[in-house]
């Protein structure tokens, strides 16, 4: 499955928390030629709690499949690639450096402000505008991306971890447009009773889940108790639709 | 004054260490910094900007 798409963006990657020879001697037996990692404390991180765990991360940083949805299928991976847009290729030249920098640190406004300058230049030779031109049109289409993305987050329903994505949207467009978008979306939610109780409601469920460790079965048991005492308070909410979701999961298992 | 905030925020990483609640889709994927690779594998998630990864969380036995 890496060699089918990795073209188009994917890059599937095993991650284990085993000692290094392990790993070593597992891939060489197994003949793995994609790649693999020992990430000590990752799965933890993830909260991932059986073996093998799989997350799918979009190109933005956002996770778009929990193992609750197991491995994802061929297609459903075809049809995410899609919406995939490859950062164009940087030659590995100094001229080169405020841009990947600025890219390197998701400082979008100096991505922009970058371009935008170099590019107003008469003297530049035609590979390094060509290449210039190719990022100017990625950045447009992530500008793009980004504004129907502040959207979708707009129209909830989980308000809470929208709150959170956006803040880091206004934190990482600052200077340009989309950041002032992103702050429209906050406002509304801060002016908005109905959102304002979700969202409390959300935070409430992060510290209910926080005062126990499902991984510990005595604790599991409380957890399940304290999540049915959740539903019952914050009916009617997204958080409650959630915390039954992960009720019933903690007792399957 | 000053002491009691890296205080507060030491004891709320330590628990928020020892709660493994799965991350749900829609949140940000935390980094990871990867200690050690094979197969041109990069150094940490971060530099996947861009990519569609997907994380195989995976044992040997």
């Amino acid at each position: 499955m890496h060699d089918k798409f990795s073209d188009a963006g994917l890059v599937i990657i095993g991650v284990s928390d085993e000692a290094e020879q392990k790993l070593a001697d597992h891939i060489e037996a197994k003949g793995i030629r994609y790649p693999v990692v020992r990430a000590p404390g990752a799965m933890g991180d993830y909260g991932g709690r059986f073996y093998p765990s799989y997350f799918t991360v979009s190109p933005d940083g956002e996770i778009l499949t929990t193992p609750d949805d197991r491995m994802p299928s061929e297609e459903w991976l075809k049809k995410a690639l899609e919406s995939v847009v490859l950062i164009p290729e940087l030659p590995d030249e100094s001229r080169y450096d405020p841009l990947r920098k600025a890219w390197e640190k998701n400082d979008y406004a100096k991505v922009e402000s970058h371009l935008t300058r170099t590019l107003a230049k008469d003297n530049l030779d035609d590979e390094e505008r060509t290449v210039l031109e190719a990022h100017q049109a990625y950045f447009n289409s992530l500008i793009e991306r980004t504004s129907k993305q502040i959207q979708k987050l707009g129209e909830g329903p989980d308000y809470w971890n929208a709150t959170k994505r956006l803040e880091k949207l206004q934190k990482e467009f600052k200077g340009l447009p989309v950041a002032d978008e992103a702050e429209g979306v906050l406002d509304r939610f801060d002016s908005d009773d109905q959102i304002k109780k979700e969202i409390s409601a959300s935070r409430a469920l992060e510290k209910v889940q926080s005062r126990f460790d499902a991984n510990k079965i005595s604790q599991r048991k409380k957890l399940v108790e304290a999540l049915a005492q959740f539903e019952e308070k914050f009916a009617g909410t997204h958080a409650a639709s959630e915390a039954s979701a992960l009720r019933l999961r903690l007792a399957q298992e | 004054m000053n002491r009691r905030v890296p205080l507060a925020a030491t004891a709320a990483a330590l628990f928020a260490a020892a709660v493994p609640a799965q991350l749900q889709k829609g949140t940000t994927a935390p980094d990871i910094v990867f200690a050690k690779t094979w197969n041109e594998a990069p150094v940490s998630l971060a530099e996947l900007k861009g990519k569609l990864v997907m994380l195989d969380f995976f044992a040997t036995w």
